[in-house]
């Protein structure tokens, strides 16, 4: 295959600046823009508007700004689930030093840690609705366009917090539903940690990346393959 | 800033950039050009609504081709994600990379580019066609350089096997060739 270089600027060359739309028309519809902006926050109510600004900007322009985006933190439920130190055996591929209160490495496959509630009702390893699912990323896992995707630090790595798809179209689109799982894709070693963890948790980012943090591969762990 | 001092550098930027970005884009999109001149405009906006903060970034261009990224991936989110659907090139389309025309390579770059996630294909464009260092390519899009690197051989290597296949030798039955 020859120079990517060479082929894209090849297939872009009859884009010139003679083929452009008059700047005017750029400035014309920015204008506007900054004044629907303008118009949308002399509404909002006295004491939000610095609060508010931010968000309705992001609303408006319809998603992130261009800008460096922080991480988001989710409000802190009552009902969340703490961390605690884990003080079982350390199943073989990885390392893990803390679990929920009240759950348990329920079992390890040849891919996956699973984490579940101790005497949940299904026992099967296999089966990881509302537990934890750990696993080393294949290739595709780690490469595939994740929904809410953004960055988040885990430790001294930047890790991808992303949600799980849990609803699908005819089509074959799909998109997270209102119950569908956090994501986190950590780079750990020369491989990739990915974490599967049930919206029944409550974690806010803080308390996944406690719990990430101490989750390692020990070079034993297998991708999942297909 | 005075809203004309604001029109009057608008209009240079649009003047002196509005094309690298359409070519930028164009190849973020993988050759659809209605999309890109959408995320063209989309992005001027934005830098038009946040000026004050664009004219005092450290790395202009840098901030005018991350609103770009995330634009189109911000296009991707859409609320229903649809699946890519890949033809198979008939075989009788496929000619000797050497000897193909143009527009067809162009046409295979496309088809492979579109294969590819949105942030590879823009690991792939930053690093290539805007020739930025690791380090900068992380920046633009919020990443470590190690994903940078690891996403870039990945999308690599699928964008070679893809246009390999769609470039490999083949003949019609009297080894005439396609113009």
């Amino acid at each position: 295959m020859p120079d990517l270089r060479d082929l894209m600027n090849e297939a872009v060359a009859d884009i010139t600046t003679t083929g452009q739309p008059a700047p005017e028309l750029d400035l014309a519809r920015a204008r506007k823009a900054a004044r629907t902006r303008r118009n949308r926050l002399a509404f909002v109510p006295a004491g939000l508007a610095a609060a508010a600004a931010g968000v309705l900007a992001f609303s408006m322009l319809g998603g992130s700004s261009g800008e460096p985006a922080a991480p988001q933190a989710t409000a802190t439920s009552t009902a969340a689930i703490a961390l605690v130190s884990y003080t079982g055996d350390q199943p073989v591929g990885f390392t893990i030093d803390r679990v929920p209160d009240g759950w348990e490495v329920q079992g390890l496959t040849v891919t996956s840690l699973v984490v579940a509630p101790v005497g949940a009702k299904n026992q099967d390893a296999n089966e990881f609705e509302g537990k934890i699912l750990i696993s080393k990323a294949n290739e595709l896992e780690v490469s595939s366009d994740r929904s809410e995707a953004r960055p988040l630090k885990v430790g001294d790595v930047e890790a991808t917090r992303f949600t799980y798809d849990s609803e699908w179209s005819e089509e074959g689109g799909s998109r997270p539903g209102p119950d569908a799982s956090a994501g986190l894709l950590v780079p750990d070693g020369d491989g990739f940690l990915l974490f599967q963890i049930p919206s029944e948790l409550k974690w806010d980012d803080a308390t996944m990346v406690a719990f990430a943090e101490g989750v390692h591969l020990t070079g034993d762990a297998v991708p999942a393959q297909g | 800033m005075r809203a004309s001092t604001r029109d009057e550098e608008f209009l240079t930027f649009v003047r002196e950039h509005r094309t690298e970005l359409v070519r930028t884009a164009v190849l973020l999109t993988a050759g659809d050009r209605d999309l890109a001149e959408d995320l063209v405009q989309t992005t001027l906006t934005q830098l038009y609504v946040r000026w004050d903060s664009f004219r005092q970034a450290r790395n202009p261009g840098g901030y005018a081709r991350r609103s770009l990224v995330n634009a189109l991936i911000d296009e991707k989110r859409r609320p229903w994600r649809r699946e890519q659907a890949t033809d198979e090139l008939p075989e009788d389309t496929v000619l000797p990379f050497d000897q193909i025309d143009s527009s067809l390579r162009t046409e295979a770059l496309y088809a492979a580019l579109a294969e590819l996630p949105p942030r590879q294909r823009a690991v792939l464009v930053l690093r290539y066609f805007h020739d930025l260092s690791v380090e900068e390519t992380a920046e633009t899009l919020s990443c470590s350089g190690g994903t940078v690197k690891s996403q870039a051989k990945r999308a690599l290597d699928k964008l070679r096997a893809r246009m390999t296949e769609q470039l490999s030798p083949s003949y019609r039955g009297n080894g005439a060739y396609h113009a």
